[in-house]
């Protein structure tokens, strides 16, 4: 089972700062990563900067087609003006079928804002007490998280490979 | 004023080609590029892959990915995810209506890029048409040449600019 998580964290550069950190807790094997992207949302910006960390993952797990369209629908489909109720609710539900729901989509919408950062970590076999205890305790994130169950997965794999 | 164009090649490596073709017009000042995205759809794979400007130095700050992630999620991923991001595609037709992109557009492109073709996808300002098509001439033909209205030109280019 796999899990994609989202540290959001109360400034800008905060996510950029714990890139290293994630590296340093993979190699201690606390968690294996198997693609991670940042946002970096400076306050003022009209939208988020983005980029998926293909250092940290050696070979990512899935193409920049996934971020691209998880990072529209999050971020873009508001900008592009859509008035709220027609179609945002299909629009928020449409990765339902990979274990990506619409409270996600819209929780990280919520949280995720100007003057804010997030890393966004699909994983398995993370020790989260640990990890939380870095992130949350050292710099103040908060958790967003969703578990993928196999199947869905499996999908999430099988449509979005490299 | 800018138009979105793509431009498809019957061979799955002739829009890379083409790309670096059009990069020499633009040093040549014959075109200004917002932002641009390859697909490229190799005989016998399940789908196409696609890259954008993000991981080009000098338009980092332009191409977030996200616009190329729901057009292209639209186009080729939503409909292999399952029911869920079915639903999610017409309403994310509506979502790039706004941007000048019409749903008839959209079934043309997934008609059109198949197996074994390829597509260049360009934003651009300033671009004398005719004579970049003659630049790229002999490999390709234009697929798609948006008729974009002031306000759909704005938003195009309010959600790829920072």
């Amino acid at each position: 089972m796999a899990t994609l998580t989202v540290w959001r964290f109360p400034d800008a550069n905060g996510a950029d700062r714990a890139e290293a950190t994630l590296e340093r807790l993979q190699k201690e094997r606390l968690i294996k990563v198997h693609d991670a992207a940042i946002v970096s949302w400076p306050d003022g910006a009209k939208k988020p900067k983005t980029r998926q960390l293909n250092d940290l993952t050696g070979v990512a797990a899935l193409s920049g087609s996934f971020w691209g369209l998880l990072f529209g629908l999050i971020f873009l489909v508001p900008l592009i003006g859509m008035a709220v109720g027609a179609g945002m609710g299909a629009l928020a539900g449409s990765m339902s079928d990979v274990g990506i729901d619409d409270d996600f989509i819209n929780g990280v919408r919520d949280q995720v804002t100007p003057g804010t950062s997030a890393l966004f970590v699909l994983s398995s076999e993370a020790v989260l007490d640990k990890i939380h205890n870095v992130f949350v305790t050292g710099e103040n994130a908060e958790l967003i998280q969703t578990n993928l169950d196999d199947e869905q997965e499996a999908k999430l794999r099988d449509v979005f490979a490299v | 004023m800018a138009t979105f164009t793509v431009w498809k090649f019957d061979q799955p490596d002739g829009a890379e080609d083409a790309e670096r073709r059009l990069l020499e017009a633009e040093s040549d000042g014959l075109v200004s590029v917002v932002d641009r995205a390859v697909v490229s759809w190799p005989v016998g794979a399940k789908r196409p892959s696609t890259r954008y400007s993000e991981d080009d130095e000098l338009r980092r700050d332009a191409g977030w990915g996200a616009l190329w992630g729901l057009l292209f999620g639209a186009l080729f991923f939503m409909p292999l995810l399952g029911a869920a991001a079915g639903a999610g595609i017409g309403a994310l037709h509506k979502a790039l209506e706004r941007v000048g992109i019409s749903a008839e557009q959209m079934d043309t492109l997934r008609w059109q890029i198949t197996e074994g073709t390829s597509a260049l996808f360009l934003v651009t300002e300033g671009a004398d048409l005719v004579r970049l098509g003659e630049r790229l001439r002999g490999t390709s033909w234009v697929l798609m040449d948006s008729d974009l209205t002031d306000v759909e030109q704005a938003r195009l280019l309010g959600v790829l600019r920072g």
